[in-house]
């Protein structure tokens, strides 16, 4: 048991004296995360600012109607929507064609033409869904008009209390959305959690290189005692980046990591231990070079796809990508991470953490095996 | 192999029996009728020898499951694995192969409880399958081995009485050599030296008191004749080195020629030392050697000149064959280069095989110093 | 007890045999020398003791302990020097042999006192914190053998410890070895430097194809081919030696003047040590001598004789 310790502290002391590998495993993610963080954030917002809306009528509605319409434009003022009559003179398509106004519509008692342009598409369809729930509104009013004039005011009742009003406030999503910030902070650890694996990858080679594994072979310790402990060390070494670069984004750069931090920190953890299973699995599955290279190919691949570099959104699709999205470990943590973090859902990262745990076991297994079955190292 | 294989069918068939008999409304009589049909197929399989019939047996007991499982009771088709397993068993060299062709028809159900069945049972059968082929390669292997073990002992304890009964005899026969040489020169040269020298006595002694010269002179004469007679007793006792060191050198070195002409290529013999501190044993482990050694060159090598030389170092005696074939770096040690240890090894000696630059095989054989 | 057992030991690379039925004993207080070309088995041998490899068959003790069945209990008494060097670089002098000695469950004051011992051995005692990729070939070497040090082993096995140094720090790895078997430690000591291995070893094993050919101190194995050594003393003049004279001396068995040159060739018992009293007699004489050269076989020749090769090819 001392002797697992003893080589892990080794191993922890010579991947920290690698100042070289430990800046590039520090610096990129942070740099990144930066360049990332502040460039892209108009990417990330999902509320659009619209400024004032106006809106180019021509009125030739009367009655009841021309009542009802006067209500509803007195209403859209106080929402920012400003109606405005057309004066003589005034092409009202030409108008909106120039973009004076974001839509012109004709109002008569048959019905609402409405126009609209396409720079102003977004505050098209608002004026259009404003103008939708008018003519409900309205066609409702008149159907009851018909049978009992009596309940018509009812539908125009404007007391504020009970009030249905044409402009309900509803949000789509309750929840908080991640900023760019935000999102490359969880992207990036996840990665850096991930690249574990490539260290991992020359853990028992490099002790057949530096030429040490006779001495290791002549000591009194079991080689699994060695392998433990270097795994050990590795997860430690690699688990103590990942948390700086946490912390880093936290504190310094301001990102939001949710009211969990444990749980985030123990999905890293995992996905860690993970990382470097699949790193040792690898090296003994594939003889020499041709492992390091394979890692480096995966890890890159998985990184891109997974959503460290830009976010992936749901694959749950059946397209080609989306399978190869799913593959990639960072893909998994990322999303368990978001889900956690935002919707917020402490139950989101169990599933993730299952299945690094699961895979850290299964390819921690067939190293032991195929170390067993090699002489020496 | 077989007796696992008749335990796992015998479950599974259970099993079917079971599912078709209480899992359906009424028990088919054809069902009933197939199954004692399956069973004394399969018994038939297991009692006969010959691949081909068994072979055409498997293929009939596959038949009747396909069509029972399609037209009666689909139960049936989990018997169909093993039989697959034991049909393959004839062709298929990498034992995994037989996997995909046993799972496949599970491709054609449609039940979601069926599929599984089929599944779970194809594959802890395959699993089965494959692992006790595996050990039974091994078992078989390791028999063959043990065989090969026993006669290579037989053989090598007939060897080793062989050169005890060598040794005995060539003891022997140099004790009556040398007996034979010494009564040899005893009577060629002294016995006749003693009568010259008796009656040259006995005729001083009858002329003694009539001619006391003569006599002295005849007298004179014997003692030269005994002086002569002792001389050469002396050497003989000192020169008891009978030529039999020659001996051993000389059979070696018809050996040597005779290799040659009969395999046409270039044989040169060297001796250098003492030859005769080497006993008859060890003559007769340096010739099977350098014969086995070439021999061996003859085959392999592709040579054109091979070159055998015996030197007697203080210690040690070093006998060495070397041609300037094409040798081979990693030599590969046959059942001649074993034979070649083993017969030095009971002379607490050595034998190098080296392939550098052409065959040369070394033998060392350490030896009293004289 | 023997601190060494080796019994029918064979290893088989597939079809090739590296080690073929090899049986040793070294006792206690040796310095065992492993002569051999390159190739000839003895690093697969040193490996298969260090447990880096398995044996194909065969049997290991170390100290009566068989290294397969009880592997924790004969390690603790075997330190081994590999031909390449087991060192990290990446961590200081004090700090390798400080991790490798804990391995052997060396703990706290004693694991200090003892790292401090082995680097004071080695002499890098002023390197404690030094970093092997700043040393020199022959300071590393060095090192490499102060990590085997550490837990105070019974065997220390060396492979090719001198390789590719400079002559002073070899000078000072063979005094190391001389000190530390006065100590009380037996060594293995490979190589294929004949000069070093005639040196300081107390027994050799000549080692080809897996194979010991050869075993004994270094006059057995002289002894196996000759018994004989030369002489060659150059004179200014012949005419005042007395050839009679020389071969009254004990060990002197044939003496002869040479026709052209006043050189005195001498064939004399490699065992007995005369080349004073000839000299003596030679000088009583009145002869002046102007050269003396002593051929003795050296393990070189016994290498080459027996085998037909040279050590270094």
């Amino acid at each position: 048991m001392r002797n697992i310790l003893t080589i892990a502290v080794k191993e922890i002391k010579q991947d920290f004296r690698d100042v070289r590998t430990l800046v590039f495993m520090l610096a990129f993610p942070l740099v990144l995360m930066l360049i990332l963080g502040l460039a892209l954030s108009n990417a990330f917002t999902n509320s659009v600012s619209l400024g004032e809306m106006k809106v180019l009528v021509k009125n030739s509605s009367s009655g009841v109607l021309s009542t009802a319409f006067e209500t509803f434009t007195g209403e859209m003022k106080k929402s920012g929507i400003e109606f405005v009559s057309l004066k003589s003179g005034m092409n009202g398509v030409e108008e909106i064609r120039q973009n004076h106004y974001a839509s012109y519509m004709e109002l008569s008692d048959s019905g609402i033409s409405l126009y609209g342009n396409n720079r102003s598409a977004i505050e098209g369809n608002v004026i259009q869904g404003m103008l939708q729930a008018f003519t409900d509104k309205y066609n409702a009013a008149a159907a009851v008009a018909k049978i009992e004039p009596a309940k018509v005011s009812q539908l125009f009742d404007t007391d504020s209390q009970s009030r249905s009003g044409y402009i309900k406030e509803t949000s789509i999503l309750a929840n908080r959305q991640p900023g760019s910030m935000d999102y490359y902070a969880l992207a990036m650890s996840v990665m850096v959690g991930l690249w574990g694996a490539m260290s991992a990858v020359r853990l028992i080679r490099s002790e057949i290189t530096r030429g040490t594994a006779p001495r290791l072979a002549a000591a009194p310790v079991r080689r699994s005692e060695v392998f433990a402990g270097k795994v050990l060390g590795s997860i430690v070494q690699n688990f103590l980046c990942v948390l700086i670069v946490v912390l880093v984004s936290k504190f310094a750069f301001g990102a939001y990591w949710g009211e969990h931090l444990w749980l985030a920190l123990l999905l890293l953890l995992t996905e860690v231990v993970m990382a470097v299973s699949l790193g040792l699995g690898v090296s003994y599955l594939f003889k020499g070079n041709a492992s390091s290279g394979l890692i480096m190919l995966f890890v890159q691949l998985a990184s891109f796809f997974g959503g460290a570099y830009f976010p992936v959104g749901d694959a749950s699709g059946s397209s080609v990508t989306s399978y190869i999205t799913r593959m990639s470990p960072i893909y998994w943590t990322n999303r368990a991470l978001l889900e956690m973090v935002y919707k917020p859902s402490v139950s989101a990262a169990w599933p993730a953490i299952s299945l690094n745990i699961g895979l850290a076991v299964l390819l921690l297994a067939v190293s032991a095996v195929l170390m067993r079955r090699k002489e020496g190292f | 192999m077989e007796l696992w294989t008749v335990g796992n069918k015998l479950c599974v068939l259970f099993f079917v029996v079971y599912i078709s008999y209480f899992g359906t409304t009424h028990a088919s009589l054809w069902l009933v009728f197939y199954f004692v049909l399956y069973i004394s197929m399969n018994l038939l399989l297991h009692t006969l020898k010959d691949p081909r019939v068994k072979q055409g047996l498997l293929v009939c007991i596959i038949a009747g499951v396909l069509a029972m499982s399609a037209g009666v009771d689909i139960y049936v088709l989990l018997l169909l694995p093993f039989s697959l397993y034991e049909l393959a068993s004839f062709h298929v060299r990498r034992d995994l192969l037989v996997l995909p062709v046993a799972l496949l028809p599970a491709v054609f159900l449609r039940d979601f409880t069926m599929i599984g069945l089929y599944l779970f049972v194809a594959l802890l059968s395959c699993c089965n399958f494959v692992i006790v082929r595996h050990y039974m390669k091994q078992v078989i292997q390791l028999e063959e081995q043990a065989e090969v073990q026993r006669s290579d002992r037989q053989r090598l304890s007939r060897m080793l009485s062989e050169n005890q009964e060598l040794i005995r005899t060539s003891e022997y026969m140099t004790k009556l050599e040398e007996r034979n040489r010494l009564s040899q020169t005893i009577h060629d040269g002294i016995g006749h030296a003693m009568t010259g020298a008796l009656i040259q006595m006995e005729a001083a002694k009858r002329l003694l008191m009539s001619h006391p010269d003569k006599a002295e002179e005849l007298l004179q004469n014997a003692i030269g004749i005994s002086k002569e007679g002792i001389e050469e007793i002396r050497l003989t006792l000192k020169n008891i080195k009978p030529p039999i060191e020659q001996l051993g050198f000389s059979r070696l070195k018809a050996a040597v020629e005779s290799f040659g002409s009969r395999s046409g290529l270039q044989t040169t013999l060297v001796h250098e030392g003492d030859m005769g501190v080497i006993t008859p044993l060890q003559w007769q482990i340096i010739q099977a050697n350098v014969i086995e050694a070439l021999t061996n060159t003859a085959k392999y090598a592709q040579a054109t000149a091979v070159h055998v030389e015996i030197r007697v170092l203080n210690r040690l005696v070093k006998a060495v064959v070397s041609d300037n074939g094409q040798g081979n770096p990693k030599i590969v040690k046959g059942l001649g280069l074993i034979g070649m240890e083993e017969r030095t090894a009971a002379v607490q000696g050595t034998v190098i095989a080296d392939g550098t630059s052409g065959f040369r095989v070394t033998t060392l054989i350490p030896h009293g110093t004289v | 007890m023997n601190v060494l057992e080796i019994r029918g030991l064979t290893k088989k690379f597939g079809n090739f045999i590296a080690v073929d039925n090899m049986s040793l004993t070294i006792g206690e207080g040796e310095i065992f020398g492993f002569l051999g070309a390159n190739g000839a088995g003895k690093s697969t041998t040193i490996n298969m003791i260090s447990s880096l490899l398995r044996p194909t068959s065969g049997e290991i003790k170390i100290l009566d302990k068989d290294i397969a069945k009880m592997s924790r209990f004969a390690k603790l008494n075997l330190g081994i020097v590999p031909q390449d060097l087991a060192i990290y670089e990446d961590m200081t002098a004090y700090e390798n042999v400080s991790f490798f000695g804990g391995l052997y469950g060396l703990r706290g004051a004693e694991l200090k006192a003892r790292t401090e011992e082995a680097l004071e051995f080695v002499g890098l005692a002023d390197k404690v914190k030094g970093y092997p990729k700043n040393f020199s070939g022959g300071m590393k070497r060095r090192l490499n053998i102060a990590c085997a040090l550490a837990h105070k082993p019974k065997l220390i096995i060396m492979d090719e410890p001198t390789v590719g140094i400079d002559p002073q720090s070899r000078n000072y790895i063979l005094n190391s070895v001389r000190k530390l078997n006065e100590d009380g430690c037996t060594i293995i000591y490979t190589s294929h430097y004949m000069e070093e291995v005639e040196e300081i070893c107390s027994r050799i094993a000549i080692v080809d194809h897996g194979k010991i050919i050869a075993e004994g101190t270094k006059e057995q194995l002289t002894a196996t081919i000759t018994d004989v050594k030369d002489i060659r003393i150059e004179v200014k003049s012949l005419v005042e030696v007395a050839e009679d004279q020389l071969r009254l001396i004990p060990g002197v068995r044939t003496v002869k003047l040479d026709d052209h040159e006043p050189v005195i060739r001498i064939h004399s018992d490699a065992a007995v040590d005369n080349l004073n009293r000839i000299l003596k007699q030679l000088m009583d004489s009145g002869a002046e001598i102007r050269a003396v050269e002593e051929q003795e076989p050296n393990l070189e020749t016994v290498f080459l004789t027996l085998t037909g090769r040279n050590l270094r090819d």
